[in-house]
């Protein structure tokens, strides 16, 4: 075989290596995204999370724990994004509709692209 | 050797075009939600960003102050007081509306707001009405009173339209039209319980999660699609609590109180949103053997999920049932 020949052949296979990375499906932890107005604020790995904490967004406080967030009672008018209860798993979602607040959990690699 | 340098340099490129093709960037799509139409809405775009976002966003805002039934300066209030609109998106939603009102027997009624307004069920100030109260309201819901042509809608005398029904899914259907004309190849658009998988995203199939209605955590099962229009309607949203008991908020027209089927779920998948989602209300209220019928005549698909978790499906959807408490 001539040079050429060994060099097609590792390409091919560098890129037959490169294929089967790249087209590996997401597989990273759960993450927590919080979006005010539209705008995401705050992005949390909640793997990553080692010691319960409280953050305020858009005039709610969410806590946040080693593997799940939710939203804390008591911070507005209308009840329902407390009673959305602890969020751990992705693709859940929870609202507070009267401060525009939204917490979106992403990361699954369970192809789930929209849920009713 | 030239030949030979000209077939390694033609691999080569074939394997950069592959390279791109399969980037991770091309499969990673803008993801954002925000509030809106009274609800939550999310968009997954492929191809498209912030821009497509926002205008999408600001497209659904217009839709709210058009089409809102408590908002008092919407044009549907507009119409309640005046008796007439000329707007085209109240008209576009009164075609599905009547369009599924004929079909289905009344079961859906666009004239149903007389009722809306006294039961207010996701409102503050949301009630259980005396039955003289709902006695009188029901004299004014017929939507055979309705005149519809291609440019004016009238109401009837003291009734009020009310297309709630339809809003989420005609949101979905003016979300398709957009995203058309822009450079967007692919895209997931949520608007509360109505759906819309367009284009291609990281694969050819998009899959829906239909949420369970006994356990807001969990999945009764997913829906795998190449793409359209899928609604849901179930008693597990916007609930009524009262010492009397649990008043979900879809109201059968016949009896000025909340439909009571046999049914807790009800998703569809049709040709266009607010078909879709007129088609989920109405089975909704027709219950499982009326709801096959209505949705064979529009040649939609069903997954009608009974509260005794029984999975009834209606044109052989692509469903995969994963709650091990209901039975298909």
């Amino acid at each position: 075989m001539k040079t050429g020949d060994w060099i097609l052949i590792f390409a091919v296979l560098l890129a037959a290596a490169l294929l089967f990375l790249f087209a590996q499906p997401f597989s990273g932890a759960i993450k927590a995204t919080v979006f005010v107005n539209g705008r995401a604020v705050a992005e949390i790995d909640l793997a990553r999370v080692k010691t319960a904490y409280t953050m305020e967004a858009g005039g709610c406080v969410l806590q946040v724990e080693p593997g799940r967030i939710c939203f804390q009672r008591g911070h507005c008018p209308d009840q329902t994004c407390a009673e959305a209860g602890w969020l751990s798993r992705a693709g859940q979602t929870a609202a507070c509709l009267p401060n525009r607040t939204v917490v979106v959990l992403s990361g699954a690699p369970d192809g789930v692209t929209g849920g009713v | 050797m030239k030949k030979r340098i000209l077939r390694v340099a033609s691999a080569l490129a074939l394997i950069v075009v592959l390279l791109l093709w399969q980037a991770p960037w091309r499969k990673t799509p803008f993801t954002v939600s925000s509030v809106g139409m009274g609800t939550v809405i999310s968009l997954t775009l492929y191809g498209a960003g912030e821009e497509e976002a926002n205008e999408l966003f600001a497209l659904f805002d217009r839709l709210e102050k058009t089409t809102s039934f408590h908002l008092e300066n919407s044009a549907l209030s507009a119409l309640n007081t005046t008796g007439e609109t000329r707007e085209e998106a109240l008209l576009d939603e009164a075609r599905v509306c009547l369009e599924v009102f004929e079909a289905s027997g009344g079961a859906l009624d666009p004239t149903v707001g007389v009722l809306t307004a006294l039961w207010r069920i996701g409102l503050d100030d949301a009630r259980v009405p005396d039955e003289s109260e709902i006695t009188a309201a029901l004299a004014l819901v017929d939507a055979s009173r309705m005149r519809l042509t291609d440019t004016e809608l009238t109401v009837g005398e003291g009734q009020k339209a009310d297309f709630g029904a339809v809003g989420k899914g005609y949101a979905c259907d003016l979300a398709q039209a957009y995203l058309a004309d822009t450079s967007c190849r692919g895209a997931v658009v949520s608007v509360g319980g109505s759906l819309l998988f367009w284009g291609s995203g990281a694969s050819q199939t998009w899959t829906a999660a239909i949420r369970h209605p006994f356990d807001p955590k969990a999945y009764a099962g997913t829906l795998s699609l190449t793409g359209g229009f899928v609604s849901t309607s179930g008693d597990y949203e916007r609930v009524l609590k009262t010492d009397e008991g649990a008043f979900a908020h879809i109201l059968d027209p016949k009896t000025g109180h909340p439909a009571q089927s046999g049914l807790s779920s009800v998703t569809v998948i049709a040709r266009t949103g607010a078909l879709s989602d007129a088609l989920s209300t109405a089975c909704f209220v027709l219950g499982k053997d009326k709801a096959r019928e209505l949705l064979t005549r529009f040649d939609a698909q069903g997954v009608l999920i009974a509260q005794d978790g029984a999975v009834t499906l209606v044109g052989a959807p692509a469903f995969t049932l994963t709650a091990e408490d209901l039975l298909l």
